[in-house]
Order: structure tokens, then sequence, then C-alpha cells
């Protein structure tokens, strides 16, 4: 009977396994972004850069330019700019 | 994404494609259907937008620019009004017309949030209007400052006026104090009036709307897959959830400054559940990867305008056109020579990412040489990493040193990888390092069309084959990726459109249905495409490649190559040659 039981009870343990990992891998998501990351933020050199692109509103993780307001703004300013009397 | 392999030097095998040309390709493959749908959105695009352009546009435009000209000849510095056109001119778009707000309001992704994930999907009146309240009285004192500036800039330009701006001391006056309005003018823009402007919203519906609409449009193609269409929306909803989540991660504010955006995350989450509690059975016919990362592909080509290339004139074409391939070819042969990496595909792959832009050179670059899955995310991956720690780095180097802010954009621009960190860090320069930075990376995103479509006939010409091996012209088109056609078909027609347009190009095209349309969807295909690529890889397979850290090795050298090359070109092109855009700029 015990050892019925504890195979039941190792079963069990081996399905749960792969959602135990699947929580701390979730878990790790939530910890870097809530603890790690924001207290990266604080750090002096990083702290500055940060604040500046929080300021300006901007997305780092845009990763084309159509995806970002200022490349359009940047690229109407610089070509105004450059064909002043050169 | 790879059917076809590589040599393998270790193993000797060579898969050589023994491929014919066969007309039921045209609506059996995904390469083509992928050709199909993306020009399907584009033509729709087109139609919705071109007709209905802003009141009075040409006007508007006409005038902006002929006050442009006449304040370039008026005075030796940009004066108020100047920037008030260029203003004026950038607003200009269609995509502020209600029509495409409406359109926008349907391809909208998750939101931004900070505490509570649910506001990136829903935010109650009540919570709205108490973030305006407490952002309105530091947005309306940003405002204040800005409109005093505006009015000391005014006079200090009236004083310089005065004596015919030939006082180079009254010129030099006015200049800093229209600089200074220029920065608060930026100040009020930014986070302040975001959170002083937001209204309440509910996301929901129109995701389901959306998953509905992105279901049916792949559906198309699935029809002719042989598919089957059922199993599909099976598992379809599944991955849309998987993709929400991805965005609803990535749009979080600290995800956001570091750079980690949805796909990152898409390709976490994936494989969190497949290495864990494995991916259901049901979703397998769901995980059509290639097909929506091609489909996504050719409409990343629509945004390829090789107009954009001259946008800040020849020095700009020499930081991010004549490094960059420089770059990417030395660090593929570094790779192949010195480290020996048994696989080519994930070495171009990783020099094309490190050195043109990141995640989407990466995307393109793997599709074109059929790349694995596992190799196109650790590209990623690793091009998210470094250029985390380069948005950091290289600015804080660049104000220590004292560097011009010219010579610190561009070197910005041409070594950090994605558009939103070189736009992050080079705003912390100011206002012109940040516009350089951002206009070099544009230019540099634009050779991604000429590098894909290199690769693609690279690799099927001369990598998959043996060695010795004479590859004909047929043979080459048999295995050439077709969607590529459709990528830099997309990319030249589009192109040609946009420069017959002159300006209006920028209001109907660029600032039309390209980042009103295809934009959104090419993002909703790729967050798609990695969910899928997450859910179907394995950690095992991953760290394969890790083997002896050459990807890592490769990524460091390229880079350091890359940020030699690029701060000599951008010295000697904008401080030698060219000293005469540096002043204008």
């Amino acid at each position: 009977m015990d050892i019925e039981n504890k195979m039941k009870t190792s079963d069990a343990g081996i399905q749960l396994r792969p959602w135990l990992k699947l929580g701390m891998g979730l878990g790790l998501i939530w910890i870097m972004a809530y603890v790690v990351l924001p207290w990266g933020q604080t750090l002096p050199h990083i702290q500055p850069v940060m604040s500046a692109m929080e300021k300006a509103d901007i997305n780092a993780a845009d990763y084309w330019y159509t995806q970002s307001e200022e490349t359009a703004r940047a690229q109407m300013f610089v070509r105004n700019a450059i064909r002043r009397k050169q | 994404m790879a059917d076809v392999q590589s040599p393998d030097k270790d193993t000797q095998e060579y898969v050589i494609d023994k491929q014919q040309w066969e007309w039921s390709q045209l609506w059996k493959k995904e390469d083509w259907w992928a050709i199909w749908l993306g020009f399907l959105l584009i033509v729709a695009g087109m139609m919705i937008f071109l007709p209905r352009p802003p009141e009075g546009m040409a006007e508007k435009l006409a005038k902006a620019e002929s006050t442009l000209q006449a304040e370039d000849a008026r005075a030796p510095f940009r004066t108020v009004e100047w920037h008030k056109a260029n203003d004026a001119k950038s607003g200009l778009r269609a995509t502020n017309e209600p029509y495409a707000k409406t359109i926008a309001q349907w391809l909208q992704m998750p939101g931004r949030w900070a505490g509570n994930p649910l506001e990136s999907l829903y935010l109650s009146e009540e919570a709205a209007a108490e973030r305006r309240a407490m952002a309105e009285p530091a947005y309306k004192n940003a405002q204040d400052a800005t409109k005093e500036a505006l009015a000391r800039a005014e006079a200090a330009q009236s004083l310089a006026e005065a004596e015919s701006f030939n006082n180079p001391q009254l010129n030099e006056q006015a200049e800093k104090q229209i600089s200074e309005w220029r920065m608060l003018r930026e100040k009020e823009r930014g986070s302040l009036r975001s959170n002083a402007t937001v209204q309440s919203y509910n996301k929901i519906p129109y995701l389901i709307g959306l998953f509905i609409l992105i279901g049916l449009f792949f559906t198309i193609g699935i029809l002719f897959m042989n598919i089957d269409t059922a199993n599909f929306w099976k598992g379809f909803w599944f991955l849309f959830l998987i993709a929400v989540l991805a965005i609803i991660i990535g749009n979080q504010e600290t995800m956001r400054k570091y750079g980690f955006g949805d796909v990152l995350w898409a390709i976490v989450l994936g494989m969190l559940i497949s290495n864990t509690v494995g991916t259901p059975k049901f979703i397998k016919e769901a995980l059509q990867t290639e097909y929506f990362i091609k489909t996504g592909l050719v409409l990343l080509g629509a945004e390829i305008l090789f107009g954009k290339i001259i946008s800040i004139g020849i020095p700009g074409v020499f930081v991010a056109w004549v490094v960059t391939p420089i770059v990417l070819v030395s660090t593929y042969i570094f790779g192949q020579k010195v480290l020996k990496m048994a696989s080519k595909t994930l070495n171009i792959t990783i020099s094309s990412d490190m050195s043109v832009c990141g995640v989407s050179a990466a995307i393109a670059t793997a599709s074109a040489c059929r790349a694995k899955k596992e190799e196109l995310t650790i590209a990623v991956g690793m091009s998210m990493l470094f250029t985390a720690v380069m948005m950091v780095a290289l600015p804080t180097f660049i104000v220590a040193v004292g560097m011009h802010p010219v010579l610190g954009g561009a070197w910005i621009g041409g070594t950090i990888d994605s558009t939103g960190a070189v736009v992050a860090a080079g705003a912390f320069l100011g206002e012109t390092g940040m516009f350089v930075a951002a206009t070099i990376k544009m230019i540099q995103n634009i050779m991604i069309g000429v590098i894909a479509f290199g690769v693609a006939v690279y690799w099927c010409a001369r990598v998959d084959c043996a060695p010795g091996q004479q590859v004909d012209k047929m043979e080459i088109w048999y295995r050439f990726p077709k969607f590529v056609l459709g990528f830099i078909g997309a990319s030249i027609v589009i192109s040609i459109m946009y420069a017959s347009m002159g300006s209006a190009g920028d209001v109907m095209m660029e600032h039309g249905f390209i980042r009103g349309l295809t934009r959104h969807a090419r993002e909703w295909f790729f967050a798609l495409a990695f969910a899928s690529i997450g859910l179907s890889s394995n950690f095992r397979e991953l760290s394969r490649h890790f083997k002896g850290g050459k990807p890592v090795i490769l990524y460091i050298c390229g880079q350091s190559l890359n940020l030699i090359l690029t701060l000599t070109m951008a010295y000697i092109m904008f401080f030698l040659v060219f000293p005469g855009i540096t002043a204008n700029l």
C-alpha cells in the first residue's frame, strides 16, 4: 500500500515538474522586470541615459526606422538643414 | 526555417537541392503566398490612403517649402520661422486623418504599462483622468516654459535682424535662444505630453477582431498549401495569445527602456513552454513560421525606400553604405577562417545583424540563407543584449570625452543595432546628436534590401553546393528563395513611387499606408513568427551552437571592427571632407 502511494506521489511529482519549471521561468521574468533591471537603472553610469530616454519618451525596443517617430523628424530636419548654403 | 542544409565541414555532408520549376509552386509554396499576400496588403493600403490626402496638402507643403528657402537665404542660422516651417512640414501626415486613425485603432498592439499589465489592454476613464490630473501641472509648466523660451528666441532674433544679421555676437545669442526653445519644446513633447493627454481605452475587442482578421488573411494561402485549415485555426488562437503576451511584456516600461521588445519575449515565452510543459500538439499546424516571417519581410521591403540613402548627403552614404558591407564581409570571413564556425548560416546571420541593423537584418538574412530557427534566435538574442549594453556605454563615453554631437551621433547610428536604441543613445547627446544618429541608422536600414538579395544569390550559387560544383543560372533560379523577389520588388516599386511624389511621398506613403497600415501588419506577423519559432525550438539545440562561445566572440570582434571603422569614416567625412555639412547640422 505504502509503495503504491509512494509511486502515485512520485508520478504526480514527475507530472508537476514541467509546470514548476514553467513557473520558475515566469518567476525569473518577473524578477528581471521588477528587481534586476530597475536596480540596474539606478547605477550611476546607466541612470543618466535612462533618464534622458524617459524624458524624451523613447522606446528603445523599436527595431526598425518606421516604428520610431524620431527618425521621421530627424530625417526632415537633417534634409532641410544640409541643403542650406554650403 | 531551413529545409536545405549548408555544407557542414565536420560531416562533409552536402545536401544538394535538385529542384525543378513547377507552375503550381505559385499557389502551393509559402514563398509565393508571402508575395501575393504582401502585395495584396500594399495595394489595399495604396487604395485606401493615396486618394485621401490631408486637406490642402499641396498648398501647405509649398508654403512650408518657400518659407524654408526664404529663411535659408535671410539669415546665417536657422530662424524661428525656419523651425516652424520645418515642424509644419513634418507634421503633415496622412496618418493624422480620421480614416487612418480608425485603421490604427484596429491594428494597434497592447500599450505600455508600468506596474499593472492589464493597463496595456484596458484603461478606465477614472484611471485616465487620474493620470492626466497628475501630469497636467508639470505639462502646463513645460508649455509655459516653452512659450517663454519662444518669446526670448524671437526677441533675440529681432535684435540680430535689426543689424541685418551682420553682428556675430547677436547672431550667436539668437542661435542660443532658439536652441534653448527647441530643447524645451522637445521636453514638452515627450513623456509629459503623453501622460497629460492620455485617454481611456479598451483594446480587447479590437484584439479579438484582429485575431480573426489576421487568421482569415493567412487562411487564404493555407487553403492552397496543403495545410489543414481547421487544425490551423485550432492552434492559431494559442499562437496569437502568446504573441499578445509577448507584446505586453515587451511594452513594460523597464523592458522598453532596455530595448527588450516583443520579438525577444515571443521567443522566450515560446521556448519556456516548449522546453517545460511542451508545445501542445493542437497548435502544430499553426506554427507556420516561414509563412508569417516571409509575408512580414515582403511588407518590410515596402519600407525600404532607396531615396532615403541621400538624406544626410555623401558623408551618410560613406558611414552607412561603405563601412557596413566591409564590416559584414570581414566578420563573415573572420568567422569562417579564424573561428572556423561550423554553420555558415549562423555566421552570416550574426555578421549581418551586428553590422547592419539588428533584429530586422537578422530576420532578412536568416530567411535569405535559410538559417535554422535556433540560429535566428541566437542572433536576435545576442543583438538585443549587446544593444542594451552599447546603448548606455557609447553615449556615456561620447559625452565623457566631449566628442562633437555630429561625430558622436554618426558613430552611434552606424554601430548600435536597433533604431530605438540608436535614438535613445543619440538623445543623450542632445537634439543634433539624436537627429544625426537616427538618420544614419535609417540609411543603414535601407541597406538590408541589398544585403538580403546578395546573401540569397551567394548562398544559391556558392554555399548550397559541393566544392567545385558549377551552378548554372536555372539552378540558381530553382534554389533562390522566391519571397526575396517580393521583398526587393516591393522596395523598388515603392521607392520609385516615393521618389516621384516629392514631398508628398513622405505625407502619403511613408506617413500614409506604410506607417499607417503595412508597418502595423508587419509587426504582428513578426510577433507571430517569433512566437512560432520559440514554440518549436529547444534549449539543447540552442546550446549546441554556443560551443566554444564562438557566436559571442564573433559578435564582439565584429563590433570592435565596426566601432573603429565607423568612427574613422565619420571623422573623415564629417570633419575633413565635408565640414560644411557638419556646420549646417
